[in-house]
């Protein structure tokens, strides 16, 4: 674990699980964002504060004999850094899910404000946004290793089956375009289907493969011209 | 310091976390103005000059009004004279090692967390006067462990 400014890292050796110490974590690093308001308040430079509240901060952990102070330097399967100056908490971690007895291995980066509000958990490998999660969530027991794991697992899904599309199209579909929607920080799948030609866009949800809507004719026309574009590049490839 | 540096010397980063066993440096007894800060046992931030009993290039004595714990963190810088700002002087983060009673006070052994130079020329000037005899006495290196036994002894 890191805490921004300081020379060296905190280091825990048997529980740097996230279901074990990303929640306490939160909790030391929100008392110390606590104390350095106070200390601003009371006149200290902010700077100043946070350099003091993060001293605090790894005092305070290492009362617990589990942790130690170790060199920077190395790369760890779980990471925790502590900003005091910016009140973020940022970790990255490695998560698993099996399935059918086979083991997908997800790296995860995680983030968020230490005052409160929500995290967002990204895929550090291709930079996309997995979800949006609220601090009570994060609070469940097994979150990461259950829930966030098996939301990784659908998100890769999802990926491998865009990446072959042609294996996937629907057969009878006349037209069909397949997006990625960002809806409250999560990215969810949209096929947009047209059944015979002419007919209406249908709007299906890619995740249950439900309808949920139809394009109006005035969003249909911006449709053509994308359609009508593509295929001309197409035609003259 | 860097001109006292050698190449079978360990590096920045291993003697900041070198086992305590292995921590053997020159101590001098040299009494140098410095300003201790960090979060006392109420939670309230200090700013206590006081000044060193001994310093080495990693580690250093103090004596303190203010009650510290070992693996307190506290931020050491040499106080400024009055002539120069103090923020000219480089502030180093430091681990308490040791606390012992001493009269009213408290008697801290802290070492250092990185390579941080917070002596500037004053260790330089330790040095010198070693040859002079005057001012510092050189101490033979002692490990931390071996210190804190002895202080457990008296």
């Amino acid at each position: 674990m890191e805490i921004v400014g300081f020379p060296q890292i905190l280091y825990i050796r048997t529980c740097g699980d996230p279901d074990i110490l990303f929640v306490p974590l939160l909790d030391a690093a929100r008392e110390a964002g606590a104390m350095v308001e106070r200390l601003a308040t009371q006149g200290e430079n902010r700077t100043n504060a946070a350099m003091l509240s993060g001293m605090h901060l790894a005092s305070t952990l290492l009362k617990d004999a589990s942790f130690s102070l170790g060199a920077k330097g190395l790369s760890h399967e779980t990471a925790y850094t502590v900003d005091l100056d910016t009140g973020t908490l940022h970790m990255h971690a490695q998560l698993y899910s099996v399935v059918s007895r086979r083991t997908s291995f997800f790296k995860v980066e995680i983030a968020g404000k230490i005052s409160g509000g929500p995290f967002v958990v990204r895929n550090p490998t291709q930079g996309t946004v997995i979800m949006q999660v609220e601090e009570d969530r994060l609070r469940q027991p097994n979150f990461f290793s259950s829930t966030l794991a098996q939301e990784c697992l659908r998100a890769q899904m999802e990926q491998e089956r865009f990446g072959h599309l042609d294996e996937s199209l629907n057969p009878d579909a006349h037209g069909e375009v397949r997006m990625s929607v960002s809806v409250s920080g999560n990215k969810v799948p949209v096929i947009l289907r047209q059944k015979e030609q002419n007919g209406n866009w249908d709007i299906i949800d890619g995740r249950r493969q439900e309808w949920v809507g139809t394009l109006t004719s005035d969003l249909e026309g911006y449709l053509k011209s994308v359609t009508a574009f593509i295929q001309e590049l197409f035609a003259h490839k | 310091m860097s001109g006292q540096k050698t190449d079978d010397k360990l590096t920045d980063q291993s003697m900041a976390s070198v086992h305590l066993k292995e921590r053997r440096e020159i101590r001098y007894d040299v009494s140098i103005e410095i300003e201790v800060s960090g979060i006392d046992q109420n939670g309230q931030a200090f700013h206590e000059r006081t000044a060193t009993t001994d310093v080495s290039e990693w580690g250093c004595g103090f004596l303190m009004s203010t009650e510290l714990k070992v693996d307190d963190m506290v931020a050491v810088r040499m106080a400024s004279t009055g002539q120069e700002s103090g923020s000219s002087h480089p502030q180093c983060l430091y681990q308490v090692l040791r606390v012992k009673r001493d009269g009213t006070g408290w008697l801290v052994g802290a070492w250092k967390m990185g390579g941080c130079d917070v002596w500037g020329s004053e260790l330089p000037k330790a040095f010198k006067s070693e040859g002079l005899g005057q001012e510092a006495r050189r101490e033979e290196p002692v490990a931390d462990e071996e210190q804190h036994r002895k202080d457990s002894e008296q």
